[in-house]
C-alpha cells in the first residue's frame, strides 16, 4: 500500500468510514441501475433495461482506463480522489439523468431519420454512463489502493450493491418516478461526507446537498414518454383538456395508470354490432393494458357477446369453470358472468392492477364466482392440482399489435412456452379449451406460432392427432385459436358451426374443414393459386409431416419458443433482412424485427466502445510508459524476445514468467471471468423473470442476491482460495455444470425442484465473488501496473457478454448461455494455474525494460 | 413460396393522420349559418333537415342528365403530375399492383397536390412520400390516395365521407369523382385551412367538418362509401351503421404505431360484412379514439 500524501491521515484506508462509503457509493450506483432500467421499461421499450447493464459494465470498464490515467494521483493521494469523485458523483446523478431525457430519443426508426436517431441514442448512452464511469472510479481507487484489504473492499462494494437492489425495488413498487434517484443521491451525499477530511471539503459537501436538492425541488425528474408510446398519446390528451388521469400506482411488476375520457370507445375485437359503454384505459409501463368498462352490472356488458372471446364459451355444453390468465381490465370477467360461469378465477400478478379494478371497475369482482389470485401464472398452474377448468383464457395475450414491430421481441414470456401451455392444457377438464384472441397480421408470425406452440404441447401430452384437438377462427380484425383435451365430436362441431354462422366469423381451421369454406367471408392473403389464405395454410402444414419443412420456409422464425428461451415475440430470421430489403428499400427497417436488430447493434457498439474506451487507452498508456518517446515496436519486440529467452535458459520451472505468458493469462483470467459472470447472471435473471413475471424485479433480485452472496465469497476467498488462484473459477464452472444440467431440465424446474435450484444458486453466486478479489490482490503484489488492466479487461468482457448472452440465449437458448459461461470459467482456470505459478520479475514488472539511451 | 407471401409486403411509408383528440361532440363543429360560396369556406352549413335529394349549391344537371360540379384545373406542374401518375401509380412492380382505374387516374393528374402543401415542401410535392403539413400530420404518399380512392370504387353521383380531411388532398381527389364529399377534421386549425383551400382551389361542393370522426356525419348519411385515413383498432360502429348497404369502406386496421392492414369492407343486403385484405399499410392512429392494443 503506498504512503499517504503530505496532509492525507495517517492509514486513512483503514477507517471503517471509507469502507461504508464505499457500500454507500454502490448501493447509489445499483439503486441508478436499476431505476434507469425501470424508466427505460416505463418511458421507452424493454429491450432498453438490457442495455442498462451494457451501459454499467462500460461504465465501470471505462473507470479502470480513467485511474490508470491518473494512477500516480490516485496513490499519492487515495483520500482525496475518493471525496472528489464522491462530489462528482452527485453533481453526475442529478444533472446526467436530466440531459439524457431531454433528449427526443425513440425505438421506432424514422425513415430518414436513422442517423440522426443514432446520434441521439449515443448522447443518451453516453449521459447514462458517466454516473457508472463516476462510481466505478471511485470504487476501483478504493480498491486498487487498499493494499492486502482488497478483500474487506470488495466485499463492502458488493454488500453495498445487493443492498442498493434490494432499495430499487421497494422504490419502484411504491414510490412515483420522480422520487426513485433520492437513495442514490443521498447515500452519495452521505458518502462524500464519510471522506471529507478538511472544512474545504465540508463546504463541497453542502454545496453538494443544496445544489441536489435545489435541482430536485425545481425539476423533478417525472415520466418522460417516447412519443410514441402510448403514455404520450394519453399525455397530451390530458395537456388538451380531454382527458385526465384518475389514477396511478406502483408495483413490482410495473408502473400502473389509469385514464378517463369520454374519448376511449376501444376493446380487442369490439363487433360492428354497437359501440361499446363508457370506460377508462389501462396502461402498465407506458403501454396499453386494456379497458375497464364504467358499467355497474354484466347486462350492460352485452357487448362482450359478439367478441372474438365469446366464442369458446359456445362450445362448453354446460355453465363452465374458466380461467382467466392475465386478466386487467375486467372485460373478460364481465363476459364469464354473463356467460353463467359457474366459476371465474382470475390471474393477475400485479397487485396494483388489482386493486385499481376493484376501486373503479363497477363491482366486476364482486360476484361469489369469482376468485382472485394475484400471483405468477405459471406458479398458479403448479398449484393446480386437478384437471379442472373448462375454458382457460390466456387474456395476457390478447391484442391487436404485431409485437410492436418486434421492439418486444426480447421480452421474455414464460407463460406461452410448450411447456407453459402444456401446464395450461394439464389444468383442462376432459372437455376443456385453451384459447387466446390475438390480432390479424401482415405476414402472420404470432397466431402461426400459436398454432405451433399449441401442437407441441399437445404432443408434449401424449396426444398424437393434434389436428383433430386444434380450432382456429377468425373474423376481420383477430384470430381465435382454440386447443381443446378431446378431438373435436359432432355436438362441439354443430356448435362451432353455428357460432361461426351467427357471429359471421371465417374458419380458418377444424377437423375436416374444408378449402372451399376457409377464407370468407373476411379474405385474407394466400398461396396463389388456391383459395385458402395463409393461416390456414400454416395449420395445414404444420399438423402435417412437413412442419420442419414448413418452418425453414417461412418468412419469419415462427417455431414455437420452451422455457430455455421464452422469446415469444421474436420472429426474427437472418434470411428475412434481404428480402425486407428488396421489398422496402430504405424503409425495411420500419418492417423489420427490430429487438434482435437492436441487440446485434448494441454488441457491436458495446464491444467497440468498450475497446476505444478502455483497451485502447491503457495500451498507448503502457507503450508509452514502458518504452519511452523514442522506443520503436521493434526494439520493445527485441527486449521482450530476450527477456523470454532469458527465461526459458533458466530452466523449465521459470516458462510461466514469461511476459507474454504472464500478460495473456491476465487477459484470459480477468476476461474469463468478465464473460463467465455476466453469461451466469443474464441466465439466472432469466430464470428469476420466470419466477417472479417481471423482467425489472428479477434482474433487482438477481443482481442483488448475486452481489451480497457474492460478497460473502470474496471475504472468504483469501482463506478457500488464497494464492490458489485456479481454485475460484473451477469451483464456479463446477457448479454452472451442475446447475445447467438443473435449471432447464425437462422436468419443470419452476415446481418442485425451485427451492433446489435457488439454493444452487446462491453457492454459485458465493462461489463468483472469489476469482475478482484473488486475482487483484496477486496483481497489486505482483505487478500493480497491470491492475487498470485487469479492471478494465474485466469490465469489457462483462459488457460483450451481456448481450452476448441474450443473442446465444435468443439463438439456441439460456442453457448453451450457461455452458459457455462455465468453458469461460474454465479458461479462467487455466489462467489462474499460470498466474498463480508466476513470481514476482525484478523490477516489478512483465514487460522488458526499454533499451539503454545514449 | 417465400417469394410470393414477401410480395404481399409492399413499400407504404408513414402517411396521413388523424389527430389530436379533441372533446368535441359531433354536432358542435365550427360552422358558418351562410351557404357555401366561393368566397367562404366550404364548412357544413346546410341544416339537418335539407331534403337529400336536392342538388346542393354549384351542382347542376346537364342536358343529358348527367351531374355537373366544379372541378378546377390548374396548369402549372401539370407535366409533374403526369409523370407522377406513370410511375409512381399506373406502373406496378413486384411489390405493388398498378392502379387501373383511368377516371381515377384522370383525378389524380388534375388535382395539384402542391398546392396542398407547405411551401417548405413544394419541391418535393410530387415525390413517392408523404409529407409533412403541420400539426404532427402529414399528406398521404400519391400511391396510397390512388389505391384508396380506386378500392372505394366512387361512382358518380354517389355520397362518400372521409375521415381525416388533413390537408384536404384526398377530398379534392374525391371531388374528381362525385361532388358528394363529406370530410370530417378533428384538428380545427388543419379543419379550416383545408376547408379554405378547397374552396380557394375551386373545389366548393366538399364539405369539410371540424368534429371527431368516430361518430360519423350521421345527418349527411348513409353514405356510398367511406374512407378512413388514419388507423383504428376496429371499424367504429356509428361508421358501419352510416354505410349503406351495398356500400364500401376503405380503412386501415391495426395497432398503433405498427404495420396495419389496408382492408375493404362491403356491406351486404342484410347489413353482414365481407372484408378484402389489401396490403400492409403504416398509418399513426386515429387519436381521437384511444386504441387498445
Amino acid at each position: 500500500m503506498s504512503a499517504p500524501a503530505p496532509g492525507e491521515p495517517r492509514g486513512a484506508l483503514d477507517r471503517l468510514g471509507v469502507l461504508v462509503a464505499v457500500a454507500a457509493v454502490s448501493a447509489a450506483v445499483i439503486n441508478y441501475e436499476i431505476v434507469l432500467m425501470r424508466r427505460l421499461l416505463v418511458e421507452h421499450w424493454h429491450h432498453f433495461a438490457y442495455l442498462v447493464i451494457s451501459a454499467a459494465l462500460l461504465g465501470f470498464g471505462a473507470s479502470g482506463t480513467l485511474l490508470a490515467l491518473l494512477e500516480h494521483r490516485v496513490r499519492r493521494s487515495p483520500q482525496a480522489v475518493l471525496f472528489w469523485s464522491a462530489i462528482l458523483l452527485g453533481v453526475a446523478l442529478a444533472v446526467l439523468p436530466r440531459l439524457a431525457i431531454a433528449l427526443p430519443v425513440t425505438a421506432h426508426f424514422i425513415p430518414g431519420d436513422l442517423w440522426l436517431q443514432v446520434g441521439r441514442w449515443t448522447l443518451f448512452w453516453l449521459a447514462a454512463l458517466g454516473p457508472f464511469l463516476l462510481g466505478g472510479a471511485l470504487l476501483g481507487a478504493a480498491l486498487t489502493t487498499a493494499g492486502p484489504r482488497a478483500g474487506q473492499v470488495y466485499a463492502a462494494n458488493l454488500f453495498g450493491s445487493g443492498s442498493g437492489a434490494a432499495v430499487a425495488v421497494l422504490l419502484v413498487s411504491r414510490f412515483a418516478v420522480e422520487q426513485w434517484l433520492w437513495p442514490s443521491l443521498g447515500l452519495v451525499g452521505l458518502a462524500a461526507f464519510l471522506l471529507r477530511t478538511g472544512r474545504a471539503r465540508v463546504v463541497g459537501v453542502l454545496l453538494l446537498v443544496g445544489f441536489i436538492v435545489a435541482l430536485e425541488w425545481h425539476r423533478p425528474l417525472r415520466p418522460a414518454y417516447e412519443e410514441f408510446k402510448y403514455a404520450a398519446r394519453l399525455q397530451q390528451l390530458v395537456s388538451q383538456g380531454a382527458a385526465q388521469r384518475v389514477a396511478w400506482r406502483c408495483d413490482p411488476h410495473g408502473y400502473v395508470e389509469l385514464y378517463e375520457s369520454e374519448l376511449f370507445h376501444d376493446l380487442p375485437f369490439l363487433a360492428l354490432t354497437q359501440p361499446a359503454p363508457p370506460m377508462y384505459s389501462l396502461a402498465i409501463n407506458g403501454d396499453p393494458a386494456g379497458s375497464l368498462l364504467r358499467i355497474d352490472t354484466a347486462a350492460e356488458a352485452e357487448v362482450m357477446d359478439a367478441t372474438l372471446m365469446a366464442l369458446p364459451y359456445r362450445l362448453l355444453a354446460s355453465p363452465p369453470s374458466v380461467l382467466l390468465i392475465g386478466e386487467t381490465g375486467g372485460t373478460n370477467v364481465w363476459l364469464a358472468r354473463r356467460q353463467q360461469a359457474a366459476r371465474i378465477d382470475v390471474i393477475q400478478p400485479n397487485a396494483a392492477v388489482v386493486g385499481l379494478v376493484r376501486e373503479f371497475g363497477g363491482g366486476v369482482y364482486d360476484d361469489p364466482r369469482v376468485n382472485l389470485h394475484v400471483e405468477d401464472p405459471r406458479a398458479f398452474l403448479r398449484s393446480v392440482r386437478a384437471p379442472q377448468y373448462d375454458l382457460i383464457q390466456i387474456v395476457a395475450l390478447e391484442g391487436l399489435g404485431a409485437g410492436n414491430a418486434g421492439v418486444r421481441g426480447l421480452a421474455e414470456d414464460h407463460l406461452v412456452t410448450v411447456e407453459g401451455i402444456a401446464q395450461c392444457l394439464g389444468a383442462l377438464s376432459p372437455g376443456g379449451l385453451v384459447a387466446v384472441s390475438r390480432g390479424v397480421e401482415q405476414p402472420p408470425r404470432e397466431n402461426v406460432r400459436l398454432v405451433a406452440t399449441f401442437v407441441e404441447a399437445l404432443e408434449a401430452l401424449g396426444i398424437s392427432d393434434a389436428a383433430e384437438h386444434i380450432i382456429q377462427v377468425r373474423d376481420y380484425l383477430g384470430v381465435c385459436t382454440i386447443a381443446a383435451r378431446l378431438p373435436l365430436d359432432d355436438a362441439r362441431r354443430t356448435a362451432l358451426l353455428s357460432a361461426i354462422r351467427e357471429l359471421n366469423l371465417t374458419p380458418v381451421w377444424y377437423a375436416e374443414l374444408s378449402p372451399e369454406d376457409v377464407n370468407r367471408p373476411d379474405t385474407l392473403d394466400g398461396p396463389p393459386g388456391t383459395s385458402v389464405d395463409w393461416l390456414h395454410y400454416a395449420a395445414r402444414e404444420i399438423l402435417s409431416s412437413r412442419r420442419a419443412q414448413f418452418y425453414d420456409s417461412w418468412l419469419l422464425n415462427v417455431r414455437p419458443v420452451r422455457d430455455d428461451n421464452p422469446f415469444f415475440w421474436d420472429f426474427y430470421k437472418p434470411q428475412a433482412v434481404g428480402e425486407l430489403r428488396r421489398a422496402y428499400g430504405d424503409l425495411w427497417l420500419t418492417r423489420a424485427e427490430l429487438g434482435r436488430l437492436f441487440l446485434y447493434a448494441s454488441l457491436a457498439v458495446a464491444g467497440a466502445v468498450g475497446v476505444l474506451l478502455i483497451i485502447l487507452p491503457l495500451a498507448v498508456l503502457a507503450f508509452w510508459n514502458r518504452a519511452g518517446p523514442r522506443a520503436t515496436a521493434m526494439s520493445v519486440a527485441r527486449a521482450a524476445r530476450d527477456t523470454a529467452q532469458t527465461a526459458v535458459a533458466r530452466g523449465s520451472a521459470d516458462w510461466a514468467v514469461t511476459p507474454a505468458t504472464s500478460m495473456l493469462a491476465t487477459i484470459v483470467y480477468f476476461g474469463g471471468i468478465g464473460l463467465g459472470f455476466m453469461g451466469l447472471e443474464m441466465a439466472l435473471i432469466s430464470r428469476a423473470t420466470a419466477w417472479l413475471g417481471d423482467p425489472v424485479l428479477a434482474s433487482a433480485a438477481v443482481i442483488g442476491a448475486v452481489l451480497v452472496v457474492g460478497g460473502a465469497g470474496s471475504l472468504a476467498s483469501a482463506r478457500v482460495v488464497g494464492r490458489r488462484l485456479w481454485l475460484g473459477p473451477l469451483l464456479v464452472a463446477g457448479v454452472a455444470v451442475l446447475l445447467r444440467a438443473a435449471a432447464w431440465s425437462s422436468a419443470d424446474s419452476l415446481g418442485t425442484g425451485l427451492w433446489a435450484l435457488v439454493s444452487a444458486s446462491l453457492v454459485l453466486a458465493f462461489f463468483m465473488g472469489m476469482p475478482m478479489p484473488t486475482g487483484v490482490a496477486l496483481l497489486n503484489e505482483r505487478t500493480p501496473r497491470l491492475a487498470p488492466w485487469a479492471w478494465g479487461i474485466n469490465g469489457v468482457s462483462s459488457v460483450i457478454a451481456t448481450s452476448a448472452a441474450l443473442v446465444v440465449a435468443m439463438s439456441t437458448g439460456y442453457r448453451t448461455v450457461v455452458a459457455l459461461a462455465a468453458a469461460a470459467y474454465a479458461l479462467a482456470t487455466l489462467a489462474g494455474v499460470l498466474l498463480s505459478a508466476s513470481r514476482r520479475l525484478s523490477g516489478g514488472s512483465i514487460m522488458p525494460r526499454p533499451p539503454a539511451r545514449d | 413460396m417465400t417469394t410470393r407471401l414477401i410480395g404481399a409486403l409492399l413499400l407504404l411509408p408513414l402517411v396521413s393522420a388523424c389527430t389530436q383528440a379533441k372533446d368535441e361532440p359531433p354536432a358542435d363543429e365550427a360552422t358558418s349559418t351562410a351557404p357555401p360560396s366561393t368566397t367562404q369556406p366550404a364548412l357544413a352549413t346546410q341544416p339537418a333537415t335539407a331534403p337529400a335529394a336536392a342538388l346542393p349549391p354549384h351542382v347542376t344537371l346537364d342536358a343529358d342528365g348527367r351531374l355537373q360540379w366544379p372541378r378546377p384545373r390548374m396548369g402549372e406542374r401539370e407535366r409533374e403530375r403526369g409523370r407522377m401518375v406513370d410511375t409512381q401509380i399506373a406502373r406496378g412492380d413486384r411489390w405493388r399492383d398498378a392502379v387501373r382505374d383511368e377516371r381515377v387516374l384522370a383525378a389524380l393528374r388534375a388535382v395539384p397536390r402542391h398546392a396542398f402543401v407547405p411551401d417548405s415542401h413544394r419541391g418535393n410535392a410530387y415525390d413517392d412520400t408523404p409529407l409533412p403539413i403541420g400539426h404532427g400530420q402529414t399528406i398521404s404518399q400519391p400511391y396510397i390516395v390512388a389505391l384508396m380512392t380506386e378500392l372505394l370504387a366512387v361512382k358518380e353521383g354517389e355520397r362518400v365521407l372521409e375521415i381525416g380531411t388533413g390537408s384536404g388532398y384526398q377530398a379534392a381527389v374525391l371531388n374528381e369523382l362525385t361532388p358528394y364529399v363529406y370530410s370530417l377534421e378533428i384538428i380545427e386549425p388543419l379543419c379550416r385551412q383545408a376547408a379554405e383551400l378547397l374552396t380557394r382551389l375551386g373545389y366548393t361542393t366538399v364539405r369539410v367538418r371540424c368534429g371527431d370522426g368516430y361518430h360519423g356525419w350521421p345527418e349527411e348519411g348513409p353514405f356510398d362509401g367511406i374512407i378512413v385515413t388514419c388507423a383504428a383498432g376496429h371499424v367504429p360502429p356509428p361508421l358501419w351503421d352510416q354505410l349503406k348497404p351495398g356500400g364500401r369502406m376503405v380503412i386501415p386496421i391495426g395497432g398503433t404505431y405498427e404495420t396495419q392492414r389496408l382492408v375493404v369492407l362491403s356491406k351486404q343486403s342484410d347489413g353482414q360484412r365481407q372484408s378484402r385484405n389489401v396490403l400492409p399499410v403504416r398509418f399513426v392512429p386515429m387519436t381521437g379514439r384511444m386504441q387498445s392494443p
